[in-house]
């Protein structure tokens, strides 16, 4: 398996209320998986987890075979080659598209990183906004440049929390296919958290609906929302 | 057509004739650049305002330089580390505030002195003999340390709440990307809170530029000396407005280059929802090692001036009660209550009229009014004082009677120094609880049938309490701690804690001095608890 959850534990130390209890998750390399449940069930702490964000209170988490987290080893998360997407995106307001993009991998030679940055802007079709700055771009402009800046440093895993909730409805339907399509073409290990089940039916090869942290159904996203197990889950899906 | 230009209400008029009011010092400091030079002026301006230019310079740039460095790192620290006593820092880092650097110079210099503590100790103890020239502070780079470590919270806390407003998102994007804490620092945070801390360097600036305690007792000349000099010792008051207009100059300077640093760039966060910074806990060494700075900060910043304070006070302990103390310690309340009170009404119906009418020349209300706190003491001094000699001739001359000069040697004059060197703090806080409580329940009142004035005192008021309070406490402590102003226009025989223990100090009666600054750092600390512990109930 090329990412493994195994049996994490993640509490707040002062209520030591749980966040995750013995959660167990794996996924095969080149997969796209669509985490959905409610606000507080957990998901966007999957994802935190991975990154080095935060430390599990116990359990280990495997990328690449390569222990990230487990016993006395935490890798942290600037040497975990893992792209995240953040819901509010992220992005530095003082950098223009291009500068944020280059700052992943400002440490490659002047050459290596424009021909980079140019490949990825003409991916995220942003060649012509390298130079505007985040408040000049519309919402799905600042959520591609945020993909992208995540994508240029060749992460073994990326990580989209809640990629649309900051879009208009309208938009997202065309948002949704574009990310879509640039998923499919750079065809990396892809976790996204959502509460819509129609990002899940776009863009990923796996879904599990989580409550209260663990694990209440899982399956091909189509079969999932077709015969959905509880009441619990019909209403997450429909 | 009235109207148009906003006089549709009298909470126009009554702005515009504070505003007048706040031009019109401004107006004979202009005035006064086109009168002929006297020949005192030929002789500063062919052999001395080069100095002054220099001195004011060197202290202005190293002093905001070293305020950006240490206030900058300080409050990145406690925001992004959770280590000892971080908590308390994150308050006690304010107190070097409540020491006048002109009280903080003349404590470090007894302290550094040949009778003071450390060669004392040196030489009693482990028979060193320290030579002298290396502890002498009284020159250009002892000032800017003085300055430095007593000015440095201005750059502190609107940094620290710049970055209390920030996003973690921001750093934890970064973390993924492959970056560490410092790298974070220096190529995101830095540059991300840019036009918070050239907001801070600019008030040290504009506080250096003020100030006259510290440069009068280490002997530095610059503009501030200079015009003192030149009214009180050679009584030349055509001199003193030329070097006023001068350093007025020097001061529009400052604030253009304040705007081109800031910057164009509108560096918002590019979504709706911040999730607020939070600390990286460190422990063992790593949590004491974090500790140091920010305790060697407050040490020499607040601890060691004000230990050394406690100590002069009990040896003159004998002479207190010929102080005078409490009548002293009732102007300073009074003046500071007095000042504050005006500033804050005035700052209430400038702020307001600015918010309900949106024509040209009410827009320029809020620049007018913030337009005080950059010009230092002195200047504003010189205005007044001739504002209220022609406000007095003015009324011998209409009531046919020589009554003499009742309001210039009055303290009304002084007050109405305070009041415009202050209404900046005031309506700047004031503005800020305006913005923050919108204009949908203004408007709603208003189409209930209120009037601007009810709605204001029905609506407005009790939601604006908090920054009403804020604003008055922030004014209170400013007057306080200020010099230079009462200096000159206090009325005869009038003192308050800042006059008497500076004049005590440049006595040489260190000792008799430190009673009256300790108990005003304390009347300070007690007005800035006050104030953060009022914000933080706000926030909850």
């Amino acid at each position: 398996m090329f990412l493994e959850l195994k049996n994490l534990d993640f509490y707040y130390n002062k209520k030591k209320k749980y966040i995750l209890n013995n959660f167990t998750l794996s996924m095969k390399n080149r997969k796209t998986l669509s985490i959905l449940g409610e606000s507080g069930s957990g998901k966007s702490t999957i994802l935190r987890l991975i990154a080095g964000l935060e430390k599990p209170s116990s359990g280990k988490i495997f990328i690449d075979q390569q222990i990230m987290n487990g016993g006395n080893t935490f890798i942290p998360p600037e040497n975990r080659k893992v792209g995240m997407v953040f819901q509010d995106y992220a992005l530095f307001p003082h950098m223009t598209v291009y500068e944020n993009i280059n700052f992943g991998i400002n440490d490659l030679s002047k050459d290596i990183r424009k021909n980079k940055i140019t490949k990825i802007l003409k991916l995220v079709e942003l060649q012509e906004f390298k130079d505007k700055y985040p408040h000049q771009l519309s919402g799905g402009q600042q959520q591609r440049t945020a993909l992208a800046r995540a994508i240029v440093i060749e992460p073994k895993i990326l990580l989209l929390d809640e990629p649309f909730s900051n879009l208009d409805t309208n938009l997202k339907h065309n948002i949704r296919k574009k990310l879509n399509n640039i998923i499919s073409k750079i065809n990396i290990t892809t976790i996204i958290v959502s509460h819509d089940k129609h990002d899940a039916l776009t863009l990923a090869d796996e879904l599990i609906i989580l409550k209260d942290g663990e694990i209440v159904q899982k399956g091909k996203p189509q079969n999932v929302i077709s015969i959905p197990k509880t009441k619990y889950i019909k209403g997450i899906v429909n | 057509m009235l109207n148009k230009i906003g006089f549709n209400n009298k909470w126009s008029v009554i702005s515009l004739i504070i505003i007048i009011f706040i031009i019109l010092p401004s107006v004979f400091i202009f005035l006064g650049l086109f009168e002929q030079a006297s020949d005192n002026w030929v002789h500063i301006k062919t052999y001395l305002l080069k100095d002054y230019v220099f001195n004011s310079f060197i202290l202005t740039f190293f002093t905001g330089l070293f305020s950006i460095i240490i206030g900058v790192s300080l409050a990145w620290i406690v925001n992004a580390y959770d280590f000892k006593f971080s908590n308390f820092f994150k308050w006690a880092l304010i107190l070097p505030m409540a020491i006048p650097p002109y009280i903080g110079s003349y404590t470090y210099v007894g302290l550094l002195n040949y009778t003071g503590v450390i060669q004392t100790f040196f030489r009693n103890n482990l028979s060193i003999i320290i030579d002298p020239s290396l502890l002498n502070i009284m020159n250009l780079p002892g000032a800017i340390f003085i300055y430095t470590i007593f000015l440095y919270p201005y750059v502190y806390l609107i940094t620290n709440a710049f970055f209390k407003k920030q996003s973690a998102s921001i750093i934890e994007v970064s973390k993924t990307l492959g970056k560490g804490s410092f790298e974070i620092f220096l190529k995101v945070m830095l540059p991300l809170s840019r036009g918070a801390y050239v907001g801070g360097a600019t008030l040290v600036v504009l506080e250096v530029l003020n100030d006259y305690g510290v440069v009068k007792y280490f002997g530095i000349s610059t503009f501030s000396t200079s015009i003192f000099q030149t009214w009180f010792a050679l009584g030349d008051t055509n001199s003193a407005i030329k070097l006023s207009a001068s350093l007025m100059i020097l001061v529009f300077i400052i604030l253009v280059i304040e705007r081109i640093s800031r910057g164009d760039k509108k560096y918002n966060h590019s979504s709706r929802s911040v999730k607020p910074l939070k600390p990286y806990k460190l422990k063992g060494k790593k949590s004491w090692a974090m500790f140091f700075f920010p305790a060697a900060i407050f040490l020499i910043g607040f601890l060691v001036p004000v230990a050394q304070l406690i100590h002069w006070s009990i040896i003159s302990y004998g002479n207190i009660t010929k102080l005078n103390i409490i009548s002293i310690l009732f102007n300073s309340i009074g003046v500071s209550f007095i000042g504050s009170i005006l500033v804050i009404i005035a700052a209430v119906i400038i702020a307001n009229t600015v918010r309900v009418n949106k024509d040209i020349l009410t827009k320029n209300y809020a620049r007018i009014a913030i337009m005080g706190y950059s010009i230092p003491g002195a200047v504003i001094a010189i205005g007044v004082m001739m504002f209220f000699l022609k406000l007095d001739s003015s009324i011998n001359m209409v009531t046919n009677y020589d009554i003499g000069l009742i309001l210039s040697t009055s303290i009304f004059m002084l007050i109405f120094a305070y009041f415009i060197r202050f209404l900046a703090i005031g309506f700047n806080s004031v503005e800020s609880g305006f913005q923050k409580v919108g204009s949908n329940y203004f408007e709603a009142s208003r189409t209930l049938g209120k009037s601007i004035t009810e709605t204001f005192f029905k609506v407005d008021l009790p939601m604006l309490k908090p920054s009403l309070i804020s604003g008055f406490l922030l004014v209170s402590i400013e007057i306080l701690k200020e010099l230079p102003l009462t200096l000159i226009l206090r009325p005869f025989n009038f003192n308050t804690l800042a006059t008497r223990a500076f004049e005590y100090a440049n006595d040489e009666m260190i000792h008799e001095s430190a009673v009256l600054s300790l108990i005003l750092i304390i009347v300070s600390v007690i007005l800035i608890y006050t104030l953060t512990s009022y914000k933080k109930k706000g926030k909850r």
